[in-house]
């Protein structure tokens, strides 16, 4: 197995590099520039092209694509065009961010889809069962977007018992223990929006698995012998059924770091989403590759990290050469 | 007795500045930006207006602009031009401080125009310096010294100018005086990368900054020094918030100052029965549709008036504005001061459009309600940028009027540096792009790049009008470029939206005015 996931690391290696000259031809052949929102109406285009010579952007794409690649195997990254500041700076700054938001809406998920998930495989085609996937269907249906007003309007200005948007209240500089008690209650709607399309999703995996090992021999056995239901379902149903929602949760890591986008601008939480989409739209270049980088590079352990958790977890794939 | 006592001691109190003159004031006030600034709080280099709230706030300048668009004194008291006009002499505020405790001179002011000009300044030059003295030799490194800018002493600076140049003031009143003591330590190669600097902004104005959270907010303390009297509130915070989110957290208390985003009477009312208040003003930018007068379907004005006349501007104020917005006719704001009154109006007459279509050769020849000429159709791409709601509703309005004539319109969407970058482009031809552009008082760009289009007219008007400070040559050239640009017609000058403010339940005194929204902020209040 050591063998089997060397090979998986070295792999990533080419298709590192393969992702960043899809992703720097992409950004590069899109029309625009970076300097395009930078400059006043009535400069020249003369000077505009002197600006991007100056800045070494009308050079070919491969030249450009070479010197970014020497840089960013050395670990510079490059600075920001629009902000001026090291591209590894701004992502560590809102890594924290992003990775509380996204932290809180995995933990939100696995605490709700686990135990929801199991129920409505074990009593199946019942009055919970249909809500349930009822429900589902809607979550998964509704737009982050839509549903993100929805719960600001509910809970926010109609019950006044969560604020609107952004991380912590403005002005208020709280210490200690009150500061994390702000922090937490503006978790809660944009990691509840994140995590209910989640939750939905797990669910119905979740539901799928039960169902198909609640039926197979050996659980039957199991129950029949008369040990107690609970020492049955922990052990044996779950651990088995839980199987593949470890590739499936592994994967949701990368997705919530980079789709948190829309919910990030609507409440204001300053992550890598709102970093990505402004580098996107101002054409900021080495910003963007960073953050495509960054990324790449998390979804790349994610998928390592699901294979290892899966070989540890079922012994065939661990004795499997 | 006791209670004269009291309000002499009061009031000594106040003199001496121990108590705020009211005492009843809060001590924050909450303005909503839309987007993050990038940090760059430096008076020549930002290029945002997020930036620019921050820097107008930290940062002042040598005048501002009244509701009349006339400069006004700030850290210029006073100025007067030489006999032949072309030397402009400020007098400058005495007893100014920088927020670091230096003293503000002279030095200043010039450091911060010469280096516009010198030969690694890291940004695109403003019109401003083209027109000093010297510059050429200046900005291209043969010279050392900038004749166009000299200190004349600690309160005193002249500019002089190839010609007499009456716009020098639309210049002062856009860009801040940065300290030269901070800024002429770092090479100005390095400028834009110098984020130490760049984002802990020291100026003379109102506010100090005190730390800029990125994406979260800004926040400003006031300086109790300011030239212009102590500023009434202690805190501002300019919190990044979200079109859709901010109407919420007006209402729920947690903004106190928002831009308004929409006009639809629905939303007017939600704020009205929350208890908020709308302040209302012109607006000060235009919506404009370019055409390419390369092109040849659109190299004859009359296609171009007649384009003008089939769109029924009106009823996108009325509809998409919901009236709350103004129509134009030329490169200017109606309320600018040579705002001709005799412009053609470009009345909505879709059968004056037909006419003047028909003039220049496109008729109807197949009956399939498409104009024609030559065996082409006449088909007209319409691009337009995502990200101003208006703007992309106004384009199938369009799309329906051009239609309605005989045009055959597509609409093609696109983000917004897409879009820009087909009219930066001389290279990229296109039919019509909708785009926006904000007023500046005092500038008339005689630059006709998004249309590609030159005419000896008009840069005669333009050569005249930036040569002269004499306000009788100002109104005669400026009023006739204008309405030469109004004749020619290359681009559609569509709307003008109002802009506005919602105001929370704390806030207790607001001002401002059109192109001048943080003017007035060391009088801004919330109650307690």
């Amino acid at each position: 197995m050591l063998r089997h996931l060397l090979r998986r690391v070295l792999i990533a290696i080419p298709v590192l590099f393969g992702i960043s000259l899809v992703v720097y031809l992409l950004v590069n052949l899109q029309p625009g520039d970076p300097f395009v929102g930078m400059v006043g109406p009535e400069t020249t285009p003369a000077e505009k092209a002197e600006l991007l010579r100056r800045y070494g952007y009308d050079d070919p794409l491969v030249v450009q694509y070479l010197r970014w690649l020497t840089r960013a195997l050395a670990g510079d990254l490059g600075y920001s065009l629009q902000q001026g500041r090291p591209v590894t700076a701004l992502i560590g700054e809102r890594l924290g961010n992003t990775g509380l938001l996204a932290g809180a809406a995995l933990v939100l998920t696995l605490v709700v889809a686990l135990p929801l998930g199991l129920f409505v495989g074990l009593r199946r085609n019942g009055g919970v069962d249909l809500a349930v996937s009822v429900l589902s269907f809607v979550l998964v249906s509704v737009p982050a977007f839509f549903l993100s007003m929805l719960l600001i309007k509910v809970f926010a200005v109609d019950l006044r018992l969560l604020p609107t948007a952004g991380v912590t209240t403005i002005g208020a500089d709280y210490h200690g223990f009150a500061h994390l008690r702000d922090v937490a209650l503006h978790l809660v709607l944009p990691a509840s929006v994140l995590a209910l399309g989640n939750i939905a999703v797990l669910n119905r995996y979740l539901r799928a698995s039960v169902s198909e090992l609640v039926d197979q021999d050996f659980i039957r056995a199991l129950f029949g012998r008369g040990i107690p239901r609970r020492r049955v379902i922990a052990p044996h149903l779950l651990r088995n059924a839980a199987r593949p929602l470890i590739t499936i949760v592994s994967l949701e890591i990368p997705a919530l770091l980079s789709s948190a986008l829309l919910t990030e601008t609507i409440f204001n939480w300053p992550g890598i989403g709102r970093l990505s989409f402004e580098a996107v739209q101002g054409r900021d270049y080495p910003l963007l590759m960073g953050i495509v980088l960054f990324l790449a590079v998390v979804t790349l352990a994610c998928n390592l990290l699901a294979d290892v958790l899966y070989a540890l977890v079922d012994p065939r794939v661990r004795l499997a050469p | 007795m006791k209670k004269i006592l009291t309000s002499l001691f009061l009031s000594a109190a106040v003199a001496f500045g121990t108590i705020p003159a009211h005492a009843e004031d809060g001590d924050l006030i909450r303005y909503a930006i839309w987007s993050n600034p990038k940090g760059t709080f430096h008076p020549t280099l930002y290029f945002t207006d997020y930036d620019r709230a921050v820097i107008f706030s930290v940062f002042s300048r040598l005048v501002t602009l009244d509701e009349k668009q006339n400069p006004q004194p700030s850290l210029a008291e006073s100025w007067d031009y030489s006999e032949d006009g072309r030397t402009l002499t400020l007098h400058l505020r005495k007893g100014v401080k920088w927020h670091d405790g230096q003293p503000f001179t002279a030095e200043d002011v010039a450091y911060t125009y010469q280096t516009e000009a010198a030969p690694d300044f890291p940004r695109d030059r403003s019109p401003f310096v083209k027109y000093l003295e010297g510059f050429e030799d200046y900005s291209a490194g043969k010279s050392d010294i900038l004749p166009g800018i000299r200190v004349v002493d600690d309160v005193t600076v002249a500019f002089t100018f190839k010609a007499p140049y009456a716009a020098a003031f639309s210049h002062f009143a856009d860009k801040p005086v940065l300290a030269k003591h901070i800024w002429d330590k770092i090479s100005l190669k390095t400028w834009n990368e110098a984020s130490e600097a760049l984002r802990n902004p020291v100026g003379t104005g109102p506010y100090k900054f005190v730390e800029f959270k990125p994406d979260q907010y800004v926040r400003l303390e006031r300086n109790d020094d300011y030239f212009g009297g102590q500023p009434r509130t202690k805190t501002i915070i300019f919190r990044i918030s979200n079109t859709q989110t901010a109407q919420s957290e007006l209402i729920n208390g947690e903004l106190d100052i928002a831009e308004i985003s929409s006009w639809n009477e629905r939303d007017l009312q939600t704020y009205r029965d929350a208890g908020l208040r709308i302040v209302e003003q012109p607006g000060t930018s235009g919506q404009y549709l370019p055409f390419d007068t390369r092109n040849p379907k659109l190299s004859d004005k009359r296609v171009r008036q007649a384009i003008i006349h089939a769109i029924n501007r009106q009823a996108i104020v009325d509809r998409l504005l919901f009236g709350h917005g103004a129509i134009f006719n030329t490169n200017a704001h109606p309320d600018s001061p040579y705002y001709p009154a005799d412009l053609d109006p470009y009345a909505y007459d879709p059968q004056k459009a037909r006419e003047l279509l028909a003039e220049a050769g496109w008729k109807d020849s197949d009956g399939d309600g498409i104009l024609d000429r030559d065996g082409q159709k006449f088909v007209f791409t319409l691009n337009y940028p995502t990200g101003n709601r208006t703007r992309e509703l106004s384009a199938p309005i369009i799309q329906q009027n051009l239609k309605a004539v005989g045009i055959e319109t597509e609409l093609v969407s696109a983000d917004f540096n897409t879009t820009l970058a087909i009219l930066q482009d001389p290279e990229c031809s296109f039919d019509g792009v909708l785009m926006g552009g904000t007023f500046r008082p005092g500038i008339y760009d005689n630059n006709f790049w998004w249309e590609r289009f030159t005419s000896p007219d008009l840069t005669g008007y333009a050569d005249a009008f930036n040569s002269s400070v004499d306000p009788g040559v100002l109104r005669e050239n400026i009023g006739a470029w204008l309405k030469g640009v109004n004749d020619e017609a290359i681009r559609v000058w569509l709307y003008i939206p109002n802009q506005g403010y919602v105001l929370g339940p704390k806030v207790t005194d607001y001002q401002s005015h059109p192109y001048e929204p943080f003017a007035g902020i060391q009088n801004w209040a919330v109650s307690r």
